[in-house]
């Protein structure tokens, strides 16, 4: 297996910006906006997905709390999700994320492997990139509330 | 055709039920669900109920869904059983060892209600009767 840095023709933003947009609209039948608020990664639910190999780094998903219930309760069909719904909704969200992401990356995506999510959640969780790194940050609205995706790898 | 009982292992419970009312939207005459939250509580209740119908993620924690496969199909329980993977793992490699150890389709997340549809038609239409 080469070990040489990968870097796709088209740049990483097209990439993980249209696996955003497809689990959105294939699982939640919603079509992101474009977030044109303050695009500020302080937010209360933070999912990450490791991926390693050749494309190696973090893809993570950062939301509200009030935008995981509006997921959770799409996903379900019901009202009112319980709040580990919602946590588990959102780590689910940002594996398909990724595991789309992944996908696209062709033959080098297939010699990469995913970790399974972590979640954290609490007032004005912050993530913050390793410098040095590759950061695409995509923020979006999903009913209103801001949500954001962000990929970092190492260089 | 009689109702089935199914199986369906995912760490994500929501996704369990995505694939729960999935499997409602497309038809299928599902009479008992059982869920199981990885590859371990899975075999057991593969071994222990017998289901018609397994749907199988593939990342998951302490035994992922293709160990699970492995140790199904080395099983006198389970050798038979349909297996069908629904994973956002999409490589080649991973659907081709899938494959060799005896998965009946391959869907990946995220999926459409006629993907599953188009997985699950073939194996559906062999199923056992009487449940």
């Amino acid at each position: 297996m080469s070990h040489l840095m990968f870097y796709p023709e088209t740049g990483w933003t097209p990439l993980i910006e249209s696996a955003t947009r497809e689990v959105f609209e294939v699982m939640l039948g919603a079509k992101l906006e474009p977030f044109q608020d303050d695009p500020s990664l302080v937010t209360e639910m933070i999912a990450m997905v490791g991926l390693t190999g050749r494309v190696a780094g973090v893809v993570s998903f950062h939301c509200t709390a009030q935008g995981a219930r509006a997921m959770a309760a799409k996903m379900l069909g019901s009202a009112a999700p319980e709040e580990d719904s919602a946590r588990d909704a959102v780590g689910e969200i940002c594996n398909m994320v990724a595991g789309s992401f992944k996908n696209k990356l062709g033959q080098v995506g297939d010699e990469c492997k995913l970790t399974v999510p972590t979640i954290i959640s609490g007032a004005e969780c912050m993530m913050q990139a390793s410098p040095g790194g590759t950061h695409v940050q995509m923020p979006f609205s999903y009913e209103g509330s801001p949500i954001a995706v962000v990929l970092d790898l190492r260089n | 055709m009689g109702r089935l009982r199914g199986l369906v292992v995912d760490d994500s419970a929501v996704m369990r039920k995505m694939i729960e009312r999935t499997l409602t939207q497309a038809g299928v005459p599902v009479g008992e669900l059982l869920e199981a939250s990885d590859g371990w509580e899975a075999l057991a209740k593969a071994k222990a109920q017998r289901p018609d119908l397994i749907l199988c993620d593939i990342n998951m924690p302490t035994m992922d869904g293709l160990e699970f496969l492995r140790a199904l199909k080395a099983a006198p329980e389970g050798g038979n059983t349909p297996v069908v993977m629904i994973t956002t793992e999409g490589s080649e490699a991973r659907m081709g060892e899938a494959a060799t150890l005896g998965a009946r389709g391959y869907i990946r997340k995220p999926f459409t209600l006629e993907q599953v549809k188009a997985q699950l038609a073939p194996i559906l239409g062999a199923a056992p009767e009487g449940k």
